[in-house]
């Protein structure tokens, strides 16, 4: 049996957004033997909302420029919105991925000032819908019954790396891989495109073998 | 009070109908009250907001206090637990009224009027989000979109809920979003709460059709 993946939350999110660099990569690891961990499915479902949210509240300032523009053809103000959308990249990149996502779902609706007012509705029904997606990820999986032995495991796990300076939500989704190869006593490999998270969880994977323990966890680092 | 406390703060009874209906689902019964001109009988039921009238901005305080703070699913359940004491409460005796009534008519009527009350508050949550969309374009804040993606979802909870009118735990999920949504509008709750409330409410309106075809395409379900 192959080794099982687990993939982090920004994988899964580059799973949901075409325009992300990881997509074509998360596509391909998770046509593996994957796992979803529902603290990865929680971190990716508001990390991607919040980026979203964010990238909208740009997008929506172009579209009151459109309102407000004295344009006389639809190329003028695509042409127009092409522009801004190059601006609003070069000011933020970092944002990059979601501001192209987000302009993608409503510029065929830009052209018609009847229907910029339903914009903000159907931006919203959309990041709705795509969190919803995400929990449809692994549902099928086993749930594991957590026992007052499994309990403290977790605890000792937490206890050995707690000084590692994991982002607090990154911290939960080592600790539940970590866990998880310990109770199914699976082989899994931790696939990650953050260069931050899998320098701490090498950095953990070592303390913890220091320890005693040997969760039968290997991280990768994903490149686009 | 700032823009969207106004335009939530304009829909307060209906949505306080919507939090009503969703704690205690039994309230719908007066749809068929008023269907079947049964006023002669148990007109007193259908004076629940006149019970609640003043007392408004009281009980949805006393609501709002018990919201938890960790927003997983056995939390909710207990919140809703102590929201329906609070209903208790206020509207002991006429509640008690209306679980004699109930008796009087059977299964299907019960769910016929709980499918009408529920098609009203979704189109009730249709109109707001008409309104917070104009004041989105006007100044859009992270606050009023997180609100509008609140409402959204809530809106596919009450879809849920007109095909299976008996599922509790999309009741419990849509009780909290609500009484959330009006905690965030009034600044009782940072929005970042809601971020929280999206992410494990979402869970219950999955399904299968909604993944893309390419994302189906490579992924195993059957693990």
């Amino acid at each position: 049996m192959s080794i099982k993946r687990i993939i982090d939350s920004q994988l899964l999110i580059a799973l949901f957004n075409p325009k992300d660099a990881f997509h074509e990569k998360a596509k391909e690891i998770v046509t593996g033997n994957v796992i979803f961990l529902e603290s990865v499915r929680k971190e990716a479902k508001m990390t991607f909302l919040r980026k979203y949210n964010r990238a909208c509240i740009k997008i929506y300032r172009l579209i009151d420029a459109i309102r407000l523009g004295n344009f006389q053809t639809e190329e003028e103000i695509l042409k127009f919105a092409e522009t801004k959308l190059e601006e609003l990249i070069s000011s933020e990149s970092n944002l990059e991925n979601f501001y192209r996502f987000v302009f993608d779902l409503i510029k065929d609706k830009l052209v018609d000032r009847d229907k910029l007012i339903d914009i903000p509705l159907v931006l919203d029904d959309y990041a709705t819908k795509i969190v919803a997606r995400m929990s449809r990820l692994g549902k099928k999986q086993i749930i594991i019954e957590i026992d007052e032995d499994k309990l403290k495991l977790r605890e000792e796990i937490y206890r050995t790396i707690k000084d590692i300076k994991f982002r607090l939500r990154d911290m939960e989704i080592f600790c539940d891989a970590v866990a998880y190869t310990i109770d199914t006593g699976e082989e899994c490999e931790l696939c990650t495109g953050d260069v931050k998270f899998y320098k701490r969880a090498l950095e953990a994977l070592e303390r913890l073998k220091q320890h005693g323990y040997n969760p039968k966890l290997k991280v990768t680092l994903v490149k686009p | 009070m700032t823009a969207v406390a106004d335009v939530v703060d304009y829909y307060m009874d209906g949505l306080l109908g919507g939090i009503m209906i969703s704690a205690y689902p039994r309230i719908a019964a007066r749809e068929y009250i008023k269907k079947k001109r049964l006023y002669h009988r148990f007109g007193d039921l259908l004076e629940l907001e006149s019970a609640l009238r003043g007392k408004e901005d009281e009980i949805v305080e006393k609501m709002l206090s018990v919201l938890p703070e960790v927003t997983i699913k056995e939390e909710y359940i207990k919140a809703q637990k102590k929201i329906v004491e609070i209903l208790m409460e206020y509207l002991s005796d006429k509640l008690k009224k209306l679980e004699e009534y109930v008796e009087c008519i059977n299964r299907s009527e019960l769910e016929k009027s709980l499918k009408v009350a529920m098609r009203k508050q979704k189109h009730l949550l249709g109109s707001l989000r008409e309104n917070l969309a104009e004041l989105i374009l006007e100044n859009p804040t992270e606050d009023k979109i997180v609100i509008d993606e609140a409402l959204s979802l809530a809106m596919r909870l009450y879809d849920k809920l007109i095909q299976e009118p008996d599922n509790l735990v999309t009741s419990v999920y849509l009780l909290i979003l609500l009484l959330r949504i009006i905690g965030v509008s009034k600044g009782k709750f940072d929005y970042e709460v809601l971020y929280e409330d999206i992410a494990e409410i979402s869970s219950e309106i999955e399904s299968e059709e909604d993944i893309p075809q390419e994302i189906l395409e490579v992924l195993n379900l059957d693990i």
